[in-house]
C-alpha cells in the first residue's frame, strides 16, 4: 500500500547539485517524480496530455529556479506545491469565476483510457466526489506518495494534528462509502 | 485516556506505518482485546486498500515524447556559470577593442602586430575558460 522509498541521496542534494550544473543530478530527480506527478496531475486535469503539459512546465520552472534553490524545504513539498498551483491556474482558466474548484469534474472525459480504465476513472472520481479537496489531497499523499504527516502539514500549511484530523474522517467518509456502495447494489440491481 | 479513546490519533500512524515499536505493539495489544477498535482499524485499512486500488488503477505512463522532452530540459538551459563564463569575456572583449582601437590611433601601425598578439591571447584564455568549465561540469 504504501509507495514510501529510500534514497541513497536526497532529492534537495540533488537540486542543490543541478544548481552547480550537474546535469545528471536533474535526470535522477526526473526518474524519481516524472511519472508521480504526472498521476498526480493526471487525477485531476482528466487529460494525459494536459498533464503532460503540466508536468513539463513543472520542470521547467525547477530548471529556471535551480540556481536559486535553497534547501530549507524539502524537495517535493516545492515540486508539487508548484505543480498543484498549476492545476488550480488551470482548472481557474478552464471554467468560468464562479465555479469553485473541485478535484475531479464527473463531466470530465479522460483521453486514451480503455473501457476497462474509463471504469476504474469514474469509480475513483465518485470516490474524490465523496471527499473535499483537502481530505482527497491528505490521504493521496500519505497513502499514494508516502509522505509523513509533518511533510503533509508542510505542503497544506497547517499543523500535524490538523493532518491527523483530515485522514481519518478522510478515511471515515471512504468507509462510509464502501458500506454505501455495498447497500446500493442491490437497489440499483431493482431499478434495473 | 484510554487507548479506545486515543484511536483517532493513532490509527493515521498505525496505517501508514508511522508508530514507534513500543506505540505500536501496544496499539496491536489493544485491538487484539478490543473487539470495537479491531473492526475499526480493518475497516479504515480497507478504506484506505481501496483507495489506493482505485487510484492505482487509472494510473498513466508517460509517453517517449516527454521523456525526451524532460531529459533535453536542462542541457537546452544556459547555466548560471556559463551565463557568467559569457559576460565575463564579452566584457573582456569590448575592454580588449577599446583598448585596440585607442592604441592604433595613437601609435599607428606598431599597434597592430600588438592588437593581434592580444587577440590571440585572449582567444585562447576564452577556449581555455571554456575547457575549463565543461570539464568542471562534468564532474559531480
Amino acid at each position: 500500500m504504501l509507495l514510501r522509498k529510500e534514497n541513497a541521496i536526497s532529492d534537495e542534494t540533488l537540486m542543490l547539485r543541478f544548481g552547480r550544473g550537474d546535469e545528471s543530478a536533474f535526470q535522477e530527480l526526473v526518474g524519481r517524480y516524472r511519472d508521480r506527478l504526472l498521476n498526480f496531475i493526471y487525477r485531476r486535469l482528466s487529460s494525459v496530455e494536459l498533464a503532460e503539459d503540466l508536468v513539463q512546465e513543472t520542470f521547467l520552472r525547477v530548471v529556471n529556479a535551480a540556481s536559486r534553490y535553497q534547501a530549507t524545504a524539502k524537495f517535493n513539498t516545492w515540486l508539487y506545491t508548484i505543480a498543484l498551483n498549476l492545476v488550480r491556474n488551470e482548472v481557474a482558466r478552464r471554467r468560468p469565476p464562479s465555479c469553485s474548484l473541485e478535484m475531479a469534474n464527473g463531466e470530465a472525459v479522460p483521453v486514451g483510457l480503455s473501457i476497462e480504465n474509463l471504469i476504474d476513472f469514474h469509480r475513483l472520481q465518485s470516490l474524490m466526489q465523496e471527499l473535499t479537496e483537502d481530505h482527497f489531497l491528505v490521504v493521496e499523499l500519505s497513502f499514494i506518495e508516502g509522505w509523513t504527516n509533518q511533510q503533509i502539514a508542510d505542503f497544506m500549511g497547517c499543523s500535524v494534528g490538523t493532518v491527523k484530523s483530515r485522514k481519518f474522517h478522510a478515511l471515515k467518509e471512504l468507509r462510509k462509502r464502501m458500506g454505501v456502495q455495498s447497500e446500493r447494489l442491490p437497489e440499483s440491481s431493482r431499478a434495473n | 485516556m484510554n487507548d479506545c479513546q486515543n484511536l483517532q490519533e493513532l490509527i493515521d500512524d498505525y496505517l501508514s506505518d508511522q508508530l514507534p515499536d513500543f506505540a505500536k505493539h501496544r496499539f496491536e495489544n489493544h485491538i487484539r482485546r478490543c473487539v470495537n477498535c479491531a473492526r475499526l482499524v480493518n475497516e479504515y485499512q480497507q478504506a484506505a486498500e481501496m483507495f489506493c486500488e482505485a487510484v492505482a488503477a487509472t494510473r498513466v505512463e508517460s509517453s517517449l515524447q516527454l521523456k525526451y522532452k524532460l531529459e533535453t530540459m536542462a542541457t537546452k538551459q544556459v547555466k548560471p556559470e556559463q551565463r557568467r563564463l559569457q559576460t565575463t569575456i564579452l566584457i573582456i572583449g569590448l575592454i580588449a577593442i577599446l583598448i585596440s582601437v585607442t592604441s592604433i590611433s595613437i601609435f599607428g601601425v606598431v599597434a597592430i602586430k600588438f592588437s593581434i598578439i592580444f587577440f590571440a591571447s585572449l582567444l585562447l584564455l576564452s577556449l581555455s575558460a571554456r575547457f575549463v568549465f565543461q570539464k568542471a561540469r562534468k564532474s559531480p
